[in-house]
């Protein structure tokens, strides 16, 4: 906890970030490799996270870079799950629902979604037919929102941004407009969460990063991020009641913090020395406000923390 | 296989820089960056970077590669870019010039310029299955892609990324006048035919690695040089610096 007291940041938010801290510290002890089953290891890779009612979700990749999903209840051992998605599913993101759990990604370059009850095992949702794919997802108490790109159809990079509404099964959904968003050009929407009533999206292009909040999820409006270059934000993160924007910088890595109480005005805040330090391999983060779980995922490795 | 497991702030030594800031310096303030990829993908960039020194400064006259300028490699994002196996060029530059696909070269008016935007092009599909550039979308407009997606490299018709290339390339190199739609047709095989015979490449770019990387080489060489497509043109002549130090040379 100490490491990250001159940070600077507020109370409300320095008790969630601490045990981001905390978490980070325990990366760098735990045993990365044979040792460590069920967790990703080497060649792993952690790209979403869900938490609730105590039991911790990630999603990604292993090492043979087949779809994995890994469990943890809180403060336990990471557990492989045993029936993650088939390949050649690619996951990128999951978000806990009343009753269950909700994926989404792509399957052979379109987007797709999954659900599962509990997160061991998973069945296919739908599977959007265009050029594609998610890599975030959120729910609030009356739907689920989805994020991602349109592709070019000849590689994976994201020419037009992608939001969509999913049924809480995971199993229907509907295209939405992305009025005020503009295109996104080798870009991709990269995160989305649900706060203070409005529906909060990032995303990122080789010249600009932006945020923006959207009460309907089909009209939006833009707010700067206050960076001075593009950031990748992975994660929008409910924590005190304010909404915390975490990502790494495109060139270089850099890990990169935002702030703000009403998902409009963002201003950047310190990274604590222990969040900076996983630098380029941060892929995701999220947290559990009920419990006090926090989770952080990325290349090689998933640490876990509770709010002391 | 990770990701970022290779870190480095030059490829070959050459530094490795960044310039698209969002606070008005953007293309303007220059700064030495870390990036991140695999290790086979740095190791292909070595090659690549060799090459195109040694390319450009026999048929162009480029000396002392100093700066290449990066829009991104390892990026947190789905495809290559995520896989750590992509890159972005922005600007390649060397003590005597610099080819700039950042301000839309590919679009220039002057010849020369598109030239040799395409010769870097060229070079880098020697080295890369998947190049992406501004004949291919308009998110590739102001820079190269560079990536290991696609399997083997070889020109292939099927693909809009190869054709529009090869089409840009005839258009600059014979003026063959082809629409850059992406499309193989009837009169994008015959330039492509007329391609071959001027650089004098025979064998199958559509099948073998070595054929399709001779065009290539052929075309750069020729871009490089600023000429129309022809069998390799001579180095050019030294520059007077060089005249002048090759006469410091032959004094006692």
């Amino acid at each position: 906890m100490a490491r990250v007291a001159h940070d600077g940041i507020d109370r409300r938010s320095f008790l969630r970030l601490a045990a981001l801290g905390a978490g980070t510290v325990a990366l760098s002890t735990w045993p990365v490799g044979p040792a460590a089953a069920g967790s990703p290891g080497p060649g792993g890779v952690v790209s979403g996270l869900a938490v609730g009612r105590g039991r911790s979700v990630a999603v990604g990749q292993d090492a043979a870079g087949h779809a994995a999903v890994w469990l943890a209840e809180a403060g336990g051992p990471w557990q492989l799950a045993p029936g993650p998605p088939p390949a050649p599913a690619v996951l990128g993101d999951v978000t806990a629902v009343r009753g269950g759990y909700v994926a989404a990604g792509s399957l052979t370059g379109s987007p797709a979604t999954w659900w599962s009850s509990d997160g061991s095992s998973w069945r296919p949702g739908a599977v959007l037919a265009v050029p594609g794919h998610l890599v975030a997802v959120a729910a609030s108490g009356t739907g689920v929102l989805a994020a991602g790109a349109v592709t070019d159809g000849e590689t994976a990079e994201g020419i037009e941004p992608l939001l969509v509404t999913v049924a809480r099964s995971g199993g229907a959904w509907g295209r939405l407009g992305t009025s005020g968003i503009g295109a996104l050009p080798h870009g991709s929407l990269t995160a989305v969460a649900h706060h203070a009533g409005s529906w909060v999206v990032a995303g990122a292009t080789h010249d600009r990063s932006t945020l923006w909040s959207g009460d309907d999820g089909e009209h939006w409006t833009a707010h700067p991020d206050g960076a001075t270059e593009p950031i990748v934000w992975s994660s929008l993160l409910g924590a005190g009641g304010e909404l915390l924007a975490l990502g790494t910088a495109v060139a270089g890595g850099a890990v990169h913090l935002a702030r703000s109480v009403d998902g409009r005005a963002w201003q950047l805040a310190p990274v604590p020395n222990v969040l900076a330090e996983l630098g380029v391999d941060l892929r995701a983060a999220a947290t559990d406000a009920a419990t006090g779980v926090v989770t952080a995922g990325g290349a090689g490795a998933l640490v876990q923390d509770v709010v002391g | 296989m990770a990701a970022t497991e290779k870190r480095f702030n030059a490829i070959d030594g050459t530094p490795l820089c960044y310039w698209r800031w969002t606070d008005g310096t953007a293309g303007q303030r220059v700064e030495q960056r870390t990036f991140a990829s695999t290790n086979a993908f740095y190791n292909r960039l070595v090659g690549w970077a060799r090459d195109l020194r040694s390319l450009s400064q026999s048929h162009g006259g480029f000396r002392s590669m100093n700066r290449i300028v990066t829009a991104g490699t390892y990026v947190n994002k789905p495809g290559q870019h995520g896989l750590g196996q992509a890159i972005d060029i922005d600007q390649v530059r060397w003590s005597n010039g610099a080819i700039t696909p950042y301000r839309r070269e590919h679009g220039s008016s002057s010849l020369t310029v598109r030239r040799r935007y395409l010769a870097l092009d060229a070079v880098s599909r020697r080295h890369f299955r998947y190049v992406l550039d501004g004949g291919f979308n308009a998110a590739h407009a102001d820079h190269l892609h560079l990536d290991f997606g696609g399997g083997a490299i070889r020109c292939d018709k099927g693909s809009r990324s190869d054709t529009s290339f090869v089409q840009m390339a005839c258009n600059a190199g014979m003026g063959s006048g082809l629409r850059v739609d992406g499309a193989w047709g009837a009169r994008t095989q015959a330039a492509f035919d007329e391609s071959r015979r001027r650089l004098g490449v025979g064998g199958n770019p559509h099948g073998v690695t070595r054929d399709w990387q001779s065009w290539l080489g052929r075309a750069a060489a020729c871009g490089f040089a600023g000429t129309e497509f022809k069998r390799p043109p001579p180095p050019p002549p030294p520059a007077e610096d060089d005249v002048v130090q090759d006469l410091l040379d032959l004094l006692p």
